[in-house]
């Protein structure tokens, strides 16, 4: 698939970690009473895969449109490249919001060639082929945008966001319309290109997408942001022990006297929160009480189970 | 500069409309021209003041008909800049500009540019067309005068462009752009028969109508003074280029504060 093409980039792999690339302090965007950005503020730094979570509504597109200059913030600041908001830092970010816009009569090339133009390539002739290659799209390149299909089209606007090989790249849902394997090629295209030190900052509400690519998240909800951290920190340490036995009721009695949390996920089954017990000191609990499980393995915490605690810690 | 022309450019020659309506205009121009020739006939019968029809076709008169005859092609012309406009924000390439890197007022100089173009166009046209009949239809080669009204009819193109334009950017939906857009002009004129001719003397489209006015127009004015018995106010041609100037930077200033200001 496409990234078998990734020898024809030639990327600066000698990024300097720690530079600050984005800067965004209190920022709020009102759309008459609807508050979809509520004061948030954050810092992405150079060579770091920043992913922005939250469910559909939470304000991810919202956030991305104001840093992109579509939208105009209600209040607030932010700063590319310690360069403020000027609108010659967009040359330097290749970016894909929503959905890809492309104009419906022309083919990939021209469509290519246009946003060649805006940001002034040199060789744009070589630089559109290098992208259609990148994205698959060389046999499809003299075809009509219109007569693409969702996933086509959603590599179509990956491509132009790489066409002038910028330092950042933006993208909101990237793997929307995308069939298994094409979300997989834009994953490992992702990774790829932040091991050669791009710096992307990635807007998705699939939480195993995410967790596979980024390296820190901010989660967001009803346009505040409620967490920021690495995603080693917001998945932490914390492991689900799974018991399976055909005695859960003796089972749940034994740990109920023990105070730890647990969820039945069926009749056979239950997971023990693990923060405060390990699965050997469990079994041995268990053993002494005469109780011998048919399974039992531990699980560590997934970024969905982290998001939903955080997401439901928000609404106590 | 080149840049925006370019990326226009790439833009219009892929676009079937536009070649469509371009031959349109250029298939119609004389075919209306002989309509026109027809009515002013049909006016000629029954107010015997101008004077004969065979003129029209013949310089200088010749570049006052076929700039008063392309004046409609100008009410035409403005659904190419409508659809022109209107399609960047259905297909959303616009914001997609905005977001790879064109400013906001990159977006407006690149659509003067076409809204230019397609003026220099059009005025070249009627210039070509002017220049043929006059020179096969004319007892004497008179090239020069009258030939300014070449000149008004390109303001007057770029003015209802504009307004087109404005429209445009403002509704952003084709199809209500330009009803509102001939609505617009209908509304002028019927407002004209409530308000005192000294106001509705300053109101845009009636100057822009006067760019180019009908030929003998002169004429037609003192039989209609005399019928009235009051005199017809009438700017002279810098006043009423002045005021079609002052409405089309204002077209383009509403534009671009609504671009700055709002959201893409």
């Amino acid at each position: 698939m496409f990234f078998s093409f990734y020898s024809v980039l030639h990327l600066n792999k000698t990024a300097i970690m720690g530079e600050s690339i984005l800067n965004v302090s209190n920022l709020t965007k009102n759309f008459n009473d609807l508050i979809a950005v509520n004061d948030i503020s954050f810092e992405v730094k150079r060579g770091e895969i920043y992913g922005i979570l939250g469910p559909n509504g939470s304000g991810k597109t919202t956030t991305l449109g104001i840093l992109l200059g579509i939208l105009n913030a209600s209040s607030g600041s932010f700063s590319w490249f310690e360069n403020g908001e000027s609108n010659a830092n967009r040359l330097r970010i290749g970016a894909m919001l929503e959905t890809p816009n492309f104009y419906p009569y022309m083919n990939a090339i021209d469509n290519l060639r246009i946003v060649a133009r805006i940001r002034k390539i040199a060789h744009e002739d070589e630089a559109i082929q290098r992208v259609l290659a990148i994205v698959d799209l060389t046999t499809r390149a003299k075809s009509k945008f219109k007569t693409y299909s969702l996933g086509m089209k959603q590599r179509l606007a990956i491509g132009a966001s790489l066409l002038s090989d910028p330092e950042v790249l933006v993208f909101d849902e990237p793997t929307n319309g995308l069939d298994p394997l094409g979300i997989a090629d834009i994953r490992a295209l992702i990774q790829n290109l932040a091991s050669q030190g791009k710096t992307i900052i990635l807007a998705s509400h699939i939480l195993d997408e995410m967790e596979k690519i980024c390296t820190k998240v901010s989660i967001m909800r009803f346009g505040q942001i409620l967490k920021t951290d690495t995603l080693d920190n917001i998945i932490g340490n914390r492991e689900s022990i799974h018991l399976r036995s055909n005695e859960m009721n003796q089972i749940k009695v034994i740990i109920n006297t023990k105070n730890l949390d647990f969820k039945e996920q069926s009749d056979s089954e239950i997971v023990v929160n693990g923060t405060l017990i390990s699965s050997a000191e469990l079994n041995k609990l268990l053993a002494n009480e005469g109780i011998f499980c048919d399974e039992i393995y531990t699980k560590k915490q997934s970024l969905e189970t982290a998001f939903l605690d955080i997401i439901n810690s928000s609404n106590k | 500069m080149r840049q925006l022309i370019s990326i226009e450019w790439i833009k219009l020659k892929k676009l079937s409309a536009f070649t469509w309506i371009i031959l349109l205009y250029m298939i119609l121009l004389p075919l209306w021209m002989w309509v026109m020739n027809l009515w002013f006939g049909s006016i000629n019968q029954q107010i015997a003041i101008m004077p004969d029809t065979k003129t029209l076709w013949s310089f200088p008169t010749v570049w006052r008909f076929v700039t008063y005859s392309g004046s409609y092609f100008n009410l035409f012309l403005s659904v190419l800049i409508v659809v022109l406009t209107t399609n960047e924000f259905s297909s959303r390439t616009m914001r997609q500009h905005v977001i790879d890197g064109l400013t906001k007022r990159q977006v407006i100089l690149s659509k003067f540019l076409v809204i230019l173009g397609i003026s220099i166009f059009v005025t070249f046209y009627a210039f070509l067309i002017g220049l043929i009949f006059g020179l096969t239809q004319s007892a004497k080669i008179d090239l020069y005068s009258n030939i300014h009204y070449v000149g008004l009819f390109f303001v007057q193109s770029l003015c209802y462009f504009s307004f087109a334009f404005l429209l445009s950017i403002l509704i952003k939906r084709s199809a209500l752009s330009l009803i509102i857009f001939y609505g617009v002009i209908i509304l002028e004129f019927i407002v004209s028969f409530f308000i005192p001719q000294i106001v509705y003397a300053f109101f845009p489209f009636k100057n822009f109508a006067k760019l180019t006015p009908i030929p003998f127009l002169e004429q037609l004015v003192v039989g209609m003074e005399a019928d009235m018995g009051e005199k017809i106010i009438q700017f002279d041609t810098w006043q009423v280029v002045s005021i079609s100037l002052f409405f089309m930077m204002l077209f383009y200033s509403i534009s671009y504060w609504r671009l700055k200001k709002g959201d893409l």
